[in-house]
């Protein structure tokens, strides 16, 4: 059946009604307004200026706080890199029920909302919560190790709740990945931890990449958990944007702030694009 | 000459190896040995045992019970990677993110060849393969009979003492299979190197075996060299699957110490010494092993068959015969007779009694 061109457009009608009133309209907002002027009476002046990003560049405060959310962003990356790797190495090995159950396991922190989580994570890691009074009961400390506001917990809830994220585009790949390859590297004389080197992991890589970029992504823009489990002393991002656009009605320093959050995830989609067509010539090759 | 006992060097011994999946024995204490630059073929239909044979001398299934030696040296409990036997997979199992080059060298690096080494060796094996100018492609850009140069130049680059192929040229289309055999056969020979082929496919097997050994339900039904198996077939079952075999119905009549065939209203006579007993049977007859005939002949003396449908093959036509109620196929060089024979005529057979493989009824 022929179609003419434009009748294909019509599939993205449903997508477009959303995203361009709801979401591409307000980004140019934000856009327009990070080079306006903040004015405590009038709100905001529309005077075309670079002043609010040289200032926020010059601003030890603020960079500190993309320095902490770009750390805290790595961190939880790399921990949930080096978590989902081997486990997604077991599920998929598994099959039936057994993979089902797991993957099971793997969706649940989505189904339960992440207020739910950040209460739970509270409970556990206050001073005198779970880990706190455990550690303290079997004598391995003195004194409850501070991880309720503090980044350290941040970063263990950070986790919890990105982890699947990572798990499952490692997962989505390693399925894939015939069985047949490790028992021909085992044959040519490759033992185990060479065919995972030389199979596994470079065929784990899309997934590798994929699950990094949805985590750093997540980690860079989250309000929620930096509010609820972490502290004023390591200030994150979204809950900085927030404050500038609420408390402070700086509402062209907020969007200016959001500029460059963008920026920075543009550009960390421009390194992981660049990542794999030098780890994975073949990806190029293959599609 | 029977040559069921391999001469030279023994290569292989596979011997009493049975294999059990839960209740279901797959191989059942089998015995098989090999002399050095044989090419060994296991034959037969799926579920046979002949896969799980390859794949216990490649170590990727234990062994149960017996023990497997390759040059003396028993296999059983060394693992896979230390084994010195090669392996081309049905679906050549070509690493997608290495080119053609990295693909041959994979088995190189485990075994400590230095740089130099590693390219000379790829360099030897990509010539050998014809795949020099290939050698920076990746998979996806190969076709099927490239993919599968690249799996045995992978799998000669480690240069073993032994070679498996597991359905190996299944997934290559007709023309390029037979062409890639001749070449494989003639480069095997050539480098002198042990091989065994897995196949359900008897011209695979004829075309590029020394010896074949047809397996039927984790047994060795017969194993011999492709002419001894196809003219003295020990047991229905190889007969079966050799060649293209008729089976007819009929019955055994016993007279004045001569046997004759009654297929209805047609009566083949004087076929030699009756068997013991009688009744119906089934004849086992190859279709290249009847002529036929607008003369009545001596074993088809009367009441003719008559011709179904005649297709040009090239060099051969094949004929369907209607026998009383049964069909029946016959090949035939064409060129002998081409285009006499049209649907509806009448034919007598022609065939030699010795070629008849008679079997009573209810037997496998």
């Amino acid at each position: 059946m022929k179609q003419k061109p434009w009748v294909a457009w019509l599939w993205l009608f449903p997508a477009g009604a959303i995203l361009v009133p709801f979401f591409v309209i307000p980004l140019c907002v934000v856009l327009r307004d990070s080079f306006y002027r903040d004015d405590p009476i009038r709100f905001i002046l529309p005077d075309f200026s670079f002043a609010n990003y040289l200032r926020i560049l010059a601003d030890a405060y603020y960079l500190s706080v993309f320095g902490n959310t770009l750390l805290i962003a790595a961190v939880v990356s790399i921990a949930a890199l080096a978590i989902a790797l081997p486990y997604a190495q077991y599920i998929a090995r598994t099959s039936g029920t057994l993979r089902a159950v797991l993957l099971w396991i793997t969706y649940l922190p989505l189904y339960v909302s992440v207020i739910m989580r950040a209460f739970g994570w509270m409970i556990i890691t206050a001073d005198r919560g779970m880990i706190n009074s455990t550690l303290l009961q079997l004598g391995l400390i003195s004194e409850p190790i501070k991880l309720l506001y503090e980044a350290e917990g941040m970063t263990i809830a950070m986790l919890h709740r990105y982890l699947p994220l990572m798990v499952i585009p490692i997962v989505t790949g390693l399925v894939k990945l015939d069985p047949n390859l490790l028992k021909a590297s085992a044959n040519l004389g490759g033992t185990w931890w060479y065919g995972w080197r030389r199979i596994t992991l470079p065929l784990a890589i899309p997934g590798m990449v994929a699950g990094t970029q949805l985590v750093f992504a997540g980690v860079l823009s989250d309000y929620v958990l930096p509010s609820l489990t972490g502290s004023t002393r390591f200030p994150m991002m979204a809950p900085v944007i927030f404050n500038e656009a609420t408390t402070n009605t700086a509402w062209a320093t907020a969007s200016a702030l959001g500029t460059i959050v963008l920026g920075i995830v543009a550009i960390m989609l421009m390194v992981s694009a660049i990542v794999i067509r030098r780890l994975m010539p073949w990806q190029s090759v293959n599609q | 000459m029977s040559r069921d006992e391999p001469v030279g060097e023994i290569e292989l011994e596979v011997s009493g190896v049975s294999k059990n999946y839960g209740q279901v024995r797959a191989l059942e204490r089998l015995n098989l040995s090999m002399h050095r630059g044989e090419i060994l073929a296991l034959l037969g239909p799926s579920g046979c045992g002949k896969s799980t044979l390859l794949n216990m001398i490649a170590g990727f299934e234990p062994i149960d019970e017996g023990a497997i030696r390759l040059r003396g040296l028993t296999l059983n409990e060394i693992p896979p990677y230390r084994r010195d036997v090669a392996m081309v997979f049905q679906s050549y199992a070509l690493f997608p993110h290495m080119t053609v080059a990295e693909n041959i060298a994979y088995g190189l690096h485990p075994r400590k060849l230095d740089r130099a080494s590693i390219r000379a060796r790829v360099g030897e094996m990509a010539s050998l393969l014809k795949l020099d100018p290939l050698r920076a492609r990746y998979p996806s850009q190969l076709s099927g009979g490239q993919r599968q140069r690249v799996a045995i130049a992978r799998a000669l680059a480690v240069r073993p003492q032994m070679l498996l192929l597991d359905e190996a040229f299944s997934a290559l289309d007709r023309n390029l299979r037979e062409e890639m055999q001749l070449e494989l056969s003639l480069l095997l020979r050539r480098l002198h190197l042990s091989t065994i082929l897995v196949t359900h496919d008897q011209r695979e097997a004829f075309s590029l075996a020394d010896r074949i050994a047809v397996m039927e339900a984790g047994r060795i039904g017969q194993i011999g060299t492709p002419r001894e198996l196809y003219e003295k077939p020990a047991t229905d079952h190889v007969l079966r699957f050799l060649g293209t075999t008729n089976a007819i119905k009929a019955e055994v009549i016993s007279r004045d110490g001569e046997m004759h065939l009654k297929a209805g209203g047609i009566v083949f006579k004087s076929l030699g010494a009756p068997p013991p007993g009688g009744g119906e049977a089934i004849v086992y007859l190859r279709t290249e092993d009847i002529d036929l005939s607008t003369q009545p002949t001596r074993v088809h003396p009367a009441a003719p068959a008559s011709v179904v449908l005649v297709t040009f093959l090239g060099a051969q036509e094949r004929v369907v015969v209607a026998l009383d109620g049964q069909e029946l196929l016959v090949e035939r060089p064409a060129a002998r007779g081409g285009g006499t024979l049209g649907p509806n005529q009448e034919v007598f057979l022609d065939f030699q009694p010795s070629r008849c493989r008679i079997a009573a009824m209810g037997e496998p």
